[in-house]
């Protein structure tokens, strides 16, 4: 945003029919820019998170009244879309009041409208740039391959027949990378199946990553799923001071600190509770569980205040110079909270912690559990629950599994349920599927295939219950079972949830 | 394309022809305000749009937007002499849609549905606002005053508000129980009244502390016929009395022949009034024919059904009377001249034609006047309803009422729009539009059978939810965007940016038919803008088309779920896999599906330009 005469820091998207209403020289008096959409509907929450990555002070849509929408639903959907980035930005600390919709028509109401915006826009957050370092390399390796073919044989991107191939990839990359196509080097869903059977030695997804952050200097970027809102908040974590509201989320009973030796991380729970609440998915409740949990082993975990994201889907994207920066702000923050070991309820915060960050920030002395594996070490032991049988499944997140190789932690904590019987699908542990998840960019055809192939497998050994060790596999999962006729009526759950919910302590 | 006017000046101006390469005709470019029925309707009340929400199935917001501009809405669903339903193209294609109906549904609606009532109005304004005479004029005058903050008191000279709603509609047409509710509920927003309070001079309020005045006391006086005793004789009544007598129960019967004299509303009122009041004959009299009578059709149509007689060109000149009761009716037979200055034709007197009418009651409903001209005033007196203007229908009434409101706030505040109807040119539109549906019969309200039309219980009753969605769909939804859906037959595309090379700007357009322009492939086209002065601009013209990357649909249907045109569905595509298809000939560049698609799949093109950047980041 260019500072002019009249200090234009804000963004106004307008419904065209408006543009002769709404003059021009109006929004710049109130400090705005603007930009015409067919319809105030166009705009996204991911849109209007752009406008708040690049500097804008507020976010301003203005659309027709409901009735005279002439595509009927857009004031609709436009509420719908500034209520979730109002959400979102409650989290990130900034005031909801810098995200507004307006629905009028009439020149003198639009001005009250601006007016009154500008009022209750009281506090700015503040944001200073952070210092971005140069971006650390990961190790490099020649990378030797033999052409043979497992790779692609396994995956599973291949299996659903839409032209996507390891093998050409790499051999692609290592003979020139500008042959290699943008979108397949971001059709890798990063699983790792491949890795298990490929004869050189180093893991596949490695050698992806190494191209994605070519590619990603050089510009050459991926389409971005749910308007690359998620990366976007990531980018706005790593900039200077913020006020996120990171314990809105405790309720009366559980018992946290500031300062200890073991934390909890919460990772993306708070956002992605408000992103994908039409799906139904609770990850905030997952958290909650998992502090009672915790506490019911004597453990009052350390929340941090301002806990950043783990920088995981950047890392995914290419972009490890952000990723570097927010690696940076989540060590400094445990150690000054005196942090020495940290548990996860997500897979893929563990990952990042455990493999990325030693390369990105150097080691970091911290232990690193998955709530699984921390319950089975210090050997929680539900009692029965007394009603109902239910067959459940177990859905590896590839973090957790072939990538940190935590198998069975998982499984015992469910078998150690009574009433509950654990069934494998016919893909399991090391060749077990992935839920498609994939940094949330160039999610498609491919994804919803491989969802359908893994509800399949689920209803096929007859399991009532999903379970999983990763939030990002129920949101897929879920999203898959929208408009999926096999495995719809499957429940999708965390694997914290369902021991919280089948153990008696949950019961009580 | 010099200095101010810029493009929308050339394509507004309504003088500009547009010729495009590969298409014979040249098209007019016209600036379209609104839909004909919205422009019909004096109140502009937004026609177009409580159709289409009917139409889906969204009675709330269909009654908020009644709401905003009508504020009497059960009432005129039931009796306004609605315009609209004779501007609606529909008719041109079989019969209007009943709007009236579907007004007095959704007004009907409203007193069902809890949520749907008025949320109190608080003034935040100092100012005191009088207004004078509790009719429809003057209760949408005090029902936007409030609404913009204002204090407001009414004065009624009656016992109760409603003024010609109450005096002059009967109850069989307009139910007493709904003026009540209606009324209530604007009072309920926060509005003074004092009942049998009459207000001589106005302008005294104004040294009362009220800064405006809205006067609208409607026109209570009859109008005589002029014939020599019609003030002594016993039986000789003007409408407006004897309609009052009658609600009032101070005529409880009539009996015999009663003659009403008159072709308006209130003629046709006191004769159906007559009927139901036990008369063994009513006879109109009228001097001219069927077709100069002013009352509305269906009325006529409906006094006729219920046995009144019609004598038109028929003339009084005298009243026969014994002991001081009219016995009869002198008249003499008309044959029609030449128009007059009402545009109607004349009336002339055949000599020696006369003949009498035997009769026991004679009604005169020949129109009412003011009982006191007031004026516009300079200091603040502002003039509305039938005072204003003479008699008239009620949502002229209400039309006087919003206008009277603004030019209240425009004189207390120096602030608002000049008073207008309807939105204002903001979109372009190419052509015209040929309206070829498929002929779809009109629902009509079911109405008591005559045999059960002698007492003052309403006649006509409510459309169903389902008959009200299903008569709601026949709208065409014309306007300036082409909202029929006719189009969808012709033409393949429906928007399309036009951009003047010369100026390097682009405006986006509405093409009706133009099926030939773009004749399904998607590319650019060069075309001429002429204008009055014979200037000629190149432009070229690309289609906006929303694209869908199969790779990335990963068909959860939510474009579907948003669509609002219904122009998405989901294809098999490969392996069984079903992706998302944007059908082009339905779509209209909205947007909405890029806005909720998950993957980023969608995305919207006008020429070579994205419609919305930023999706690849």
């Amino acid at each position: 945003m260019k500072k002019g005469a009249h200090s234009i820091n804000s963004l106004a998207f307008i419904c065209r029919r408006l543009e002769g209403v709404i003059a021009p020289d109006l929004l710049i008096k109130y400090g705005f820019g603007y930009r015409p959409v067919n319809c105030i509907g166009q705009v996204s929450a991911g849109l209007i998170f752009n406008a708040f990555e690049y500097g804008a002070e507020s976010v301003l849509l203005f659309g027709c009244p409901d009735s005279e929408c002439r595509h009927q639903r857009g004031p609709e959907v436009a509420r719908r879309e500034v209520a979730i980035s109002q959400n979102l930005l409650t989290c990130l600390g900034y005031p909801a009041e810098v995200v507004g919709f307006i629905a009028k028509n009439d020149l003198t109401e639009i001005e009250e409208g601006l007016k009154k915006f500008r009022r209750e826009k009281v506090k700015k957050a503040e944001h200073e740039p952070a210092p971005v370092k140069e971006p650390i390399e990961f190790s490099s390796g020649r990378f030797v391959c033999l052409g043979c073919g497992r790779c692609s044989g396994v995956c599973p991107v291949s299996r659903t027949g839409l032209g996507f191939s390891p093998r050409r990839l790499i051999q692609e990359a290592i003979e020139q990378k500008k042959a290699v196509s943008t979108r397949a080097v971001y059709a890798c869903l990063s699983c790792d199946l491949c890795s298990a059977v490929c004869p050189s030695e180093r893991p596949i997804s490695e050698q992806i990553l190494r191209l994605r952050t070519e590619f990603f200097r050089s510009e050459e970027r991926p389409v971005l799923a749910h308007g690359g809102i998620v990366q976007t908040i990531a980018r706005m974590m790593s900039r200077g001071k913020l006020r996120q509201n990171r314990s809105g989320w405790l309720e009366s009973g559980l018992r946290v600190v500031e300062q200890g030796d073991t934390a909890l991380w919460t990772g993306c729970a708070p956002y992605f509770q408000v992103l994908f609440q039409d799906l139904g998915v609770k990850p905030l409740t997952t958290v909650r569980n998992t502090v009672r949990i915790l506490n019911h082993l004597g453990i009052e975990p350390v929340i941090l205040p301002d806990e950043r994201c783990c920088g995981h889907d950047l890392i995914w994207q290419g972009d490890i110079a952000t990723a570097g920066s927010l690696a940076r702000y989540n060590i400094a923050s445990l150690q000054s909270a005196g942090v020495k070991r940290v548990i996860f309820t997500c897979p893929e915060c563990l990952r990042t912690f455990k493999l990325d960050y030693p390369l990105l920030v150097g080691a970091t002395g911290l232990e690193l559990f998955h709530i699984s594996e921390f319950l089975v070490i210090n050997g929680f032991k539900p009692d029965a629950a007394e009603n109902g049988k239910i067959v459940v499944t177990y859905q590896d997140p590839c973090r957790l599994g072939r990538q940190l190789r935590v198998f069975s932690p998982p499984r015992e904590a469910i078998r150690s349920l009574k009433n509950v019987e654990l069934r494998e699908m016919a893909h399991n542990e090391e060749n077990a599927l992935c839920c498609g998840g994939k940094s949330w960019l160039e999610c498609g055809a491919a994804v919803k295939m491989l969802q359908e192939r893994r509800l399949g497998e689920a209803q096929a050994v007859g399991a009532d219950v999903i379970v999983t060790a990763c939030s990002k596999c129920e949101i897929h999962l879920r999203c898959a079972q929208k408009n999926t006729a096999l495995g719809a009526g499957i429940k999708v759950m965390n694997i914290v949830d369902l021991l919280w919910e089948k153990s008696k302590i949950g019961n009580k | 394309m010099e200095g101010a006017t810029g493009i929308k000046g050339v394509l507004g101006s309504g003088e500009a022809w547009l010729k495009i390469a590969g298409v014979n005709e040249e098209l007019v470019i016209k600036s379209v305000t609104d839909s004909p029925c919205r422009v019909a309707c004096p109140a502009g009340v937004n026609v177009k749009a409580y159709v289409g929400l009917i139409a889906v199935g969204n009675f709330e917001r269909a009654l908020a937007v009644v709401r905003t501009t009508n504020p009497l809405p059960g009432i005129c669903g039931r009796i306004c002499t609605h315009p609209c339903e004779a501007e609606c193209r529909r008719g041109e294609i079989d019969q209007p849609v009943a709007i009236r109906a579907l007004k007095r549904f959704i007004a009907d609606y409203a007193f069902t549905a809890p949520e749907a009532k008025l949320p109190p109005a608080t003034p935040q304004r100092a100012e005191k606002v009088a207004v004078i005479g509790a009719g429809p004029a003057g209760l949408t005058a005090a029902n936007d005053l409030i609404r913009l903050g204002y204090r407001v008191t009414i004065f009624e000279a009656q016992d109760k508000p409603g003024g010609m709603l109450v005096w002059g509609i009967p109850p069989f047409r307009l139910p007493r129980n709904i003026i009540e509710q209606e009324i209530d509920s604007i009072l309920g927003l926060g509005i003074e009244i004092f009942l049998n309070t009459r207000v001589s001079d106005p302008k005294q309020l104004l040294k009362d502390g009220y800064r405006a005045v809205f006067y609208a006391p409607g026109c209570q006086k009859g109008i005589k016929l002029g014939l020599p005793r019609e003030d002594e004789l016993h039986g000789v009544i003007d409408s407006l009395t004897f309609l009052r007598r009658v609600y009032n129960g101070e005529i409880s019967r009539v009996s015999g022949r009663v003659l009403v004299i008159g072709g308006g509303d209130s003629a046709i009122d006191s004769a159906r009034v007559a009927v139901r009041s036990g008369a063994d004959e009513v006879w109109i009299v009228y001097r001219r024919t069927r077709e100069e009578m002013p009352a509305a059709e269906e009325e006529i149509g409906a006094a006729e059904e219920e046995g009144v007689r019609l004598d038109y060109l028929t003339q009084p000149v005298a009243f026969i009377h014994q002991e001081g009761r009219v016995v009869g009716l002198r008249c003499v037979r008309n044959t029609l001249g030449a128009p007059d200055s009402s545009g109607r034709r004349r009336p002339v007197p055949i000599s020696g034609s006369e003949f009498v009418i035997p009769a026991n009651w004679v009604i005169t409903a020949l129109g009412q006047k003011p009982e006191q001209e007031v004026k516009d005033s300079p200091e603040g007196v502002f003039v509305g309803g039938d005072a204003a203007g003479g008699p008239a229908t009620v949502i002229d009434a209400i039309a006087s009422g919003h206008l009277g409101a603004r030019a209240i706030h425009r004189y207390i505040t120096g602030q608002g729009e000049e008073a207008r109807q309807g939105l204002g040119a903001t979109e372009l539109e190419l052509g015209t539009t040929v309206l070829t549906a498929v002929p779809v019969a009109r629902v009509q309200p079911r109405v008591l059978p005559l045999t059960a039309r002698r007492s003052f219980e309403e006649i006509e009753s409510v459309l169903t939810p389902s008959e009200a969605i299903q008569e709601a769909q026949r709208c065409l939804r014309c306007g300036p965007c082409v909202e029929c859906v006719l189009c969808h037959n012709t033409c393949p595309r429906h928007l399309v940016k036009v951009y003047f090379p010369q100026t390097g700007e682009s405006v986006f357009i509405r093409v009706p038919v133009l099926d030939k322009v773009f004749s399904g492939r998607l590319e650019k086209k060069a075309g001429v803008i002429k204008v009055a002065g014979g200037d000629e601009f190149n432009i070229e013209l690309f289609p906006l088309i929303v694209r869908v990357d199969s790779e990335l649909c990963r068909g959860c249907g939510s474009c579907v779920d948003v669509c609002p045109h219904s122009a998405i569905s989901l294809k098999e595509w490969q392996r069984g896999f079903k992706v998302a298809v944007v059908d082009t000939a339905h779509c209209r560049g909205c947007g909405l599906c890029i806005a909720v698609c998950p993957s980023g799949a969608l995305q919207g093109y006008a020429g070579p330009e994205e419609i919305l950047p930023g999706r690849k980041r």
